[in-house]
């Protein structure tokens, strides 16, 4: 149960991080026009429109991390406690942390995404650039963790 | 009244609070993954039973807090919650820069 649940955290966490990255390139470097490039139309979205998208998923994605860390807890971490990895177990007590930032400024940044709030763009792209970060990080440092015999031997 | 008004003060609450009730340990509900069970508040489990864990209710009594200050707020003017607005990321950029200190042993 905890391998379906690991894999759907990560699935849901893939989705995550294509909306978000696309929102926040959006927002940081827009567009008026989808054309030229990869580049260009990769940011060339509609940023609004994934917001509830976004919230829904960190959410969900949060949630089911909560489901799977118990095991976390009692399992990896003490071995790799064991194993004196001290970088690595910070490096998730970070994305805890991470997370939780991430998951509190979650209502702001709806709120700032909503069309009445065009006055606070700097603070709506700074918003959802944390958050950015937030997932990407988390993303990265999950996924190391998880392939951690692999690349440590 | 439109109450999503006050969700910026909700976030920027969440954000200042997250880290002092991390840092002293306040959460609302520990758990004890061994024995699947939880106790209010912080609880230090025996040693044949440990660890606790404290992020489930680290993230809930933030909220809580977040809760009633959003609540307070929202007797509060709109002007002065829309100028509180850019202090959302000022205050999750400053809770970042204090968490890195905070787990900084152990990356050296």
């Amino acid at each position: 149960m905890n391998v379906v649940l690991l894999l759907t955290h990560m699935l849901l966490s893939v989705a995550l991080i294509g909306g978000i990255t696309h929102q926040a390139l959006g927002a940081l470097a827009p567009v008026r026009k989808a054309t030229g490039g990869f580049f260009n139309r990769f940011r060339a979205v509609n940023g609004a429109a994934y917001v509830n998208a976004i919230v829904i998923l960190y959410f969900v994605t949060l949630i089911l991390g909560l489901i799977i860390y118990p095991n976390y807890r009692i399992g990896a971490r003490v071995a790799m406690e064991q194993f004196r990895l001290k970088a690595s177990v910070g490096s998730f007590e970070l994305k805890e942390h991470l997370s939780a930032i991430g998951l509190g400024l979650l209502p702001a940044y709806w709120w700032l995404w909503q069309p009445a709030q065009k006055a606070f763009t700097n603070s709506r792209r700074i918003v959802t650039l944390i958050i950015a970060i937030a997932v990407w990080y988390g993303f990265m440092v999950g996924h190391y963790l998880v392939n951690i015999r692999g690349i440590t031997g | 009244m439109n109450w999503t008004r006050v969700f910026p003060v909700f976030s920027i609450a969440y954000v200042i609070s997250y880290v002092p009730i991390m840092f002293y340990n306040w959460p609302v509900f520990t758990y004890v993954p061994k024995t699947k069970a939880f106790a209010w508040g912080f609880l230090q489990p025996p040693a044949a039973q440990a660890p606790g864990m404290y992020y489930f209710g680290w993230l809930l009594t933030a909220g809580i807090v977040a809760g009633v200050v959003a609540a307070v707020a929202a007797t509060l003017p709109e002007k002065l919650i829309e100028r509180l607005v850019p202090v959302t990321w000022i205050a999750a950029l400053a809770m970042l820069g204090v968490e890195l200190f905070i787990l900084r042993e152990w990356f050296v």
